[in-house]
């Protein structure tokens, strides 16, 4: 197995830097505009077949050096007793919003969780089988804080005044909902090292909702928590906060192995911050593949020049491919990674 | 006399309280605001020169400001560049035929006489300087151009300006005629109304923190120093808020403004030192923080106040608009425990 992305992760040695792209399973993609064409997100999330099919095109077309698990961050509470549907073009969304103190309470966290969840693991599982040889799989699931945000507005918001409006107003009730989120989320995670996950990721998307000091109390402690008690199964850990960029010092205490930063900071700034004990992941501008190719081979230079310095590199978008990147832009942009690191690390 | 403060922070020069206005403090939390929009639209209201200075002159009565911001929207500036403009109750302003080619751009004008299509704003303005002649300052404001152009080819409000990065990155050309020339008639109208009667104006830089700290040097701060500078002699202080902006202070620091603006996701003190004693800050509590029982609302303002000190001068604001559910007590609050504790600091 080409396993770059584990030791890079580790802060090993390695031969080139590893690269993978935040949303790489993604309509920019034709194999998976075709796959899509035919079924809706959920069905696709929700079977085995499918989801690892789509998690493993982007090895194949794009040649990078990790898969992620194709599943979204919406799914992990359905099992909670959120009622999920999802419209096209809307995004996923829930009919039942956590707006009250009752509402968080009525929540449950199942003591197995497979149950309403095995679609994710069997997927895993077909997926470690099929990538054996090739690469290593990376798990994933929402961050307390960002799928909490999302229970509480019942979908994606620009403002999230609920959200807000409960966190400072009614402390208690999101309390509640943080802890069960915490809870469920470390299951999660930990089932899906079992099934195969060779690295496991929390996504905060929403790490930025709220300023430096608000961050420390509202939504540090639950990620470390979930951290603290996955330490044992031992696959590298990679926390992501997009948006909070003051607060690098804290976060690179967090527990995980590698901190992933988004394109709002400069990477050797980040590196600088977060110092020598985790390595790092980013963060090129998502935007960049709209430009030229020697375009897009410069500011891989710079990316890599910036990385160096860290533990460990692992070359990732400052956020999601987006939906209309040209795909051989796309892959100009992986290869460009390979050989431009190759060269630096055998002068 | 006129309660000078707010002007005598923002030259640094000394004042016997800090001076506070908020953001979107004539906003829905204020019942005479929702009185005088119950009987108008949005865009009739800001049209309306009489209605929209009534507006702008409630807060300071009601909650006892030391600054009224004019009554106005970033979107009406560039209508008379030949961009149609389009509101829908509960939706925001939105521009039916977006920016999205180079022809696009180039179609656009930069109207002579900024008072072309614009005369409401002055004419309001001219009102409000006589009514609050003998009691606090007039802000005039304009979007700042990559915020406006962001609209402008988006066609409306979004989380994520899938258009306009994409335009931004894949034509640099059409980008850089668009950007020139709303920096041009932004300028102009900023000139216009400090003629008309603003003590202060300001630059809303609401998406700043789209691109990172490489691409705001160069796609962004040129067009916030070309309009700064051609503002110097107008000599009233000048204000830039380049929100989500946080990896690049560095550079913000030196784009001509006397005051920068922060927004809640920085950490005050840090800011205020990488920022230096060239500049005065604003900001920068968290807006929801007005949800907070009374005793821990004066406690954040304490604390703000603190981190704030070491500053050339410090300007008391939130870190984004006024929440439109927030208390009125709980706003007229804040302006008090600023007003009190500043003193008990000082002394």
């Amino acid at each position: 197995m080409n396993d770059t992305f584990l030791k890079a992760c580790r802060g090993e040695d390695v031969d080139f830097t590893p690269v993978w792209l935040m949303r790489q399973a993604g309509p920019f993609l034709s194999s998976y505009k075709k796959v899509l064409a035919k079924y809706d997100f959920l069905t696709v999330c929700r079977t085995p077949e499918l989801a690892s099919k789509i998690t493993i095109q982007p090895v194949d077309d794009l040649g990078v050096d990790a898969a992620i698990i194709y599943s979204d961050i919406t799914t992990t509470v359905v099992p909670m007793g959120m009622d999920l549907s999802y419209v096209p073009g809307k995004g996923p969304s829930y009919a039942n919003p956590i707006r009250t103190k009752e509402d968080a309470v009525r929540l449950i966290v199942p003591e197995d969780v497979e149950d309403g969840l095995g679609f994710v693991f069997d997927a895993q599982k077909i997926c470690a089988r099929e990538l054996a040889n090739k690469v290593p799989l990376i798990g994933f699931a929402g961050s307390p804080f960002t799928v909490s945000a999302y229970m509480i507005e019942g979908g994606a918001s620009h403002s999230h005044v609920n959200t807000r409006q409960m966190i400072f107003g009614d402390t208690t009730t999101f309390n509640i909902l943080m802890d069960k989120v915490t809870r469920q989320t470390i299951n999660y995670l930990r089932k899906q090292a079992e099934a195969g996950a060779q690295a496991l990721m929390l996504f905060d998307s929403n790490a930025g909702m709220l300023g430096p000091q608000d961050y420390r109390v509202f939504n540090l402690p639950y990620v470390k928590r979930i951290l603290a008690d996955l330490k044992d199964i031992e696959v590298p850990l990679i926390y992501f906060g997009l948006g909070q960029h003051e607060t690098l010092d804290d976060i690179a205490e967090c527990g995980a192995d590698v901190i992933g930063i988004d394109s709002g900071k400069d990477l050797g700034n980040a590196v600088d911050e977060l110092g020598l004990n985790v390595s790092v992941q980013g963060n090129i501008e998502p935007y960049v593949f709209f430009q030229s190719k020697n375009y897009i081979e410069e500011r891989v230079a710079y990316t890599l020049e910036s990385g160096r310095k860290a533990r460990g590199h692992i070359f990732n978008l400052g956020h999601g491919v987006p939906a209309h990147a040209p795909e051989g832009h796309v892959k100009a942009l992986v290869d460009a990674v390979h050989e431009q690191s190759i060269q630096s690390t055998s002068k | 006399m006129m309660n000078d403060t707010f002007l005598r922070a923002c030259r640094g020069e000394k004042t016997d309280f800090t001076p506070i206005w908020m953001m979107r403090q004539a906003g829905r939390y204020l019942p005479q605001y929702q009185k005088s929009l119950a009987k108008t639209d949005f865009l009739t209201a800001c049209r309306t020169p009489e209605l929209a200075a009534e507006i702008t002159i409630q807060p300071v009565d009601e909650i006892g400001v030391d600054a009224a911001i004019f009554y106005s929207d970033i979107t009406t500036t560039v209508v008379p560049m030949g961009i149609e403009l389009h509101y829908e109750k509960g939706k925001g302003p939105s521009y039916p035929n977006p920016i999205r080619t180079t022809e696009d751009a180039d179609r656009l004008i930069v109207p002579e006489d900024p008072a072309d299509g614009l005369s409401f704003v002055y004419e309001a303005q001219k009102i409000c300087a006589r009514e609050l002649e003998n009691r606090v300052p007039l802000i005039g404001f304009a979007g700042a151009p990559f915020t406006v152009s962001a609209y402008m080819v988006e066609g409306k409000g979004s989380n994520s300006f899938v258009e306009f990065r994409r335009f931004a990155f894949s034509n640099p050309g059409g980008y850089a005629t668009l950007m020139d020339k709303v920096a041009r008639h932004t300028a102009n109208y900023l000139k216009a109304q400090a003629a008309a009667g603003a003590n202060a104006l300001m630059l809303f830089d609401s998406h700043a923190g789209l691109v990172g700290p490489g691409d705001f040097a160069t796609m962004n701060l040129p067009y916030v120093r070309q309009i700064i500078d051609s503002l110097k002699m107008t000599g009233v202080p000048i204000i830039y808020l380049p929100f989500g902006a946080h990896g690049s202070l560095d550079l913000i620091k030196d784009c001509g403004a006397d005051v920068i603006a922060l927004d809640y996701g920085f950490r005050l003190e840090e800011a205020v030192a990488e920022l230096g004693q060239g500049v005065s800050v604003q900001g920068n509590i968290e807006p929801y923080s007005l949800f907070l029982p009374r005793d821990e609302i004066k406690r954040r303002v304490t604390a703000t106040l603190e981190a704030g000190k070491g500053a050339r001068g410090h300007v008391f604001n939130l870190g984004h608009g006024v929440p439109q559910h927030s208390p009125v007590e709980n706003v007229k609050a804040m302006v008090d425990f600023v007003h009190e504790m500043s003193q008990v600091i000082a002394s």
